[in-house]
């Protein structure tokens, strides 16, 4: 299942893939695709894509140039460009993004700004 | 000139026959050069150190993955005196060696091979580890059990079921998710964990749930009960310090290598 959501996404190349048995405690910055599995304590950015998926938790804020989130997130998301949630998802924070789409059944308490400025402004710090 | 230097165990009998192939190969070819036949009692890096200053163009590991670990070490502390001798790469024919996987993965996979693979001289530049003051061009290894990982002073890591740990500068011979970029070639290294994931009756092929992959440049691995497999060759007790090293190495690999 995980090679297949990996093919839907397109993503050919990680720099970074945190597994299900794995908690990363800090703040995670990278550069290129992150495939988060498992739990992070600590914020996480990136300045390309982010793939979250059904089993991850992340606790703190996310920035990436794109996202694709399946699993839970407590903490304010900003992303630049695409940002894709999940039916399985779970997000308890504020989205700031450019473009969004949400899939039926995902579960999101927070507030939410688009447009081009929003996600872009904050990924870009 | 070429200097082959020969492992001291390869004067027994049983390899005969295949060091006649070499030497019949190496002639053919018209690579002939100084064979330097190692004794327990020589010390590697003043041999290399000498026929690095006396102009060998290359040197030729004639034995165990064992011994080109040895010479990589001798090599890149003779660089890291002096960058004069940057270009003189390494060759590596394997003989009596348990490392089959790790020569397939540089593309030589039996002796005749590794010598036409001399001939063609593809060099490869690739970066090395550094394990405390021990280089080592392909990974390190250590079991999860009691290991904490200290990465990048930014985060640390904790591993919720018992596997491996490995620090991969190549591969070789190691399976890691697809997706993953370990390269020999970007002054980074890679931190890989594989877990055995959850017991289910059924194996899960392809699944890569239990694997992680961290991109590095300083790691600090600490045990007090298991040591560390270097290069599949050697030991090291932890607590050991593991970053890129700067110094790089030329390395002749073979047409078909995995990377």
């Amino acid at each position: 299942m995980f090679n297949k959501e990996h093919d839907e996404t397109g993503i050919k190349e990680a720099e970074t893939i945190i597994g299900q048995t794995v908690k990363v405690k800090g703040n995670f910055h990278g550069q290129g695709n992150i495939i988060i599995e498992g739990l992070v304590e600590g914020s996480v950015k990136t300045n390309s894509f982010l793939l979250v998926g059904e089993k991850a938790k992340i606790t703190a804020s996310v920035e990436a140039k794109e996202a694709k989130i399946a699993g839970e997130i407590n903490g304010n998301i900003y992303i630049a460009g695409y940002l894709e949630i999940k039916s399985t998802a779970k997000i308890n924070g504020d989205i700031k993004t450019a473009h969004l789409s949400i899939e039926k059944g995902a579960i999101f308490n927070g507030n939410c700004s688009m447009g081009k400025d929003k996600g872009g402004e904050e990924a870009k710090k | 000139m070429h200097i082959y230097l020969y492992e001291s165990n390869l004067n027994e009998k049983r390899f005969a026959s295949a060091l006649a192939k070499v030497e019949t190969r190496i002639t053919d070819l018209g690579l002939n050069g100084k064979i330097i036949r190692l004794g327990i009692t020589h010390s590697l890096d003043t041999i290399i150190h000498n026929e690095l200053k006396n102009g060998a163009k290359t040197i030729v590991i004639v034995g165990s993955f064992l011994l080109l670990h040895k010479a990589i070490n001798s090599v890149a502390l003779m660089l890291r005196q002096s960058p004069a001798y940057k270009d003189v790469p390494l060759g590596y024919i394997p003989l009596n060696t348990t490392t089959k996987e790790i020569n397939s993965f540089f593309g030589i996979t039996d002796i005749e091979m590794a010598c036409d693979i001399l001939s063609a001289r593809r060099v490869q530049n690739l970066d090395l580890g550094k394990i405390n003051n021990t280089y080592f061009l392909t990974f390190c290894q250590i079991t999860t059990k009691n290991t904490t990982l200290e990465i990048d002073k930014n985060y640390s890591i904790e591993i919720k079921q018992s596997g491996d740990v490995f620090v991969v500068n190549l591969p070789a011979g190691l399976a890691m998710p697809q997706e993953a970029k370990a390269e020999a070639k970007d002054q980074t290294l890679e931190l890989f964990i594989r877990t055995r994931g959850r017991t289910t009756p059924l194996p899960r092929l392809g699944s890569t749930r239990s694997l992680s992959v961290f991109p590095f440049k300083n790691l600090r691995i600490i045990n007090n009960q298991h040591s560390i497999i270097v290069d599949q060759v050697l030991q090291i007790k932890a607590p050991a310090d593991i970053s890129v090293a700067r110094i790089k190495i030329n390395l002749i690999v073979g047409k078909n290598r995995s990377f």
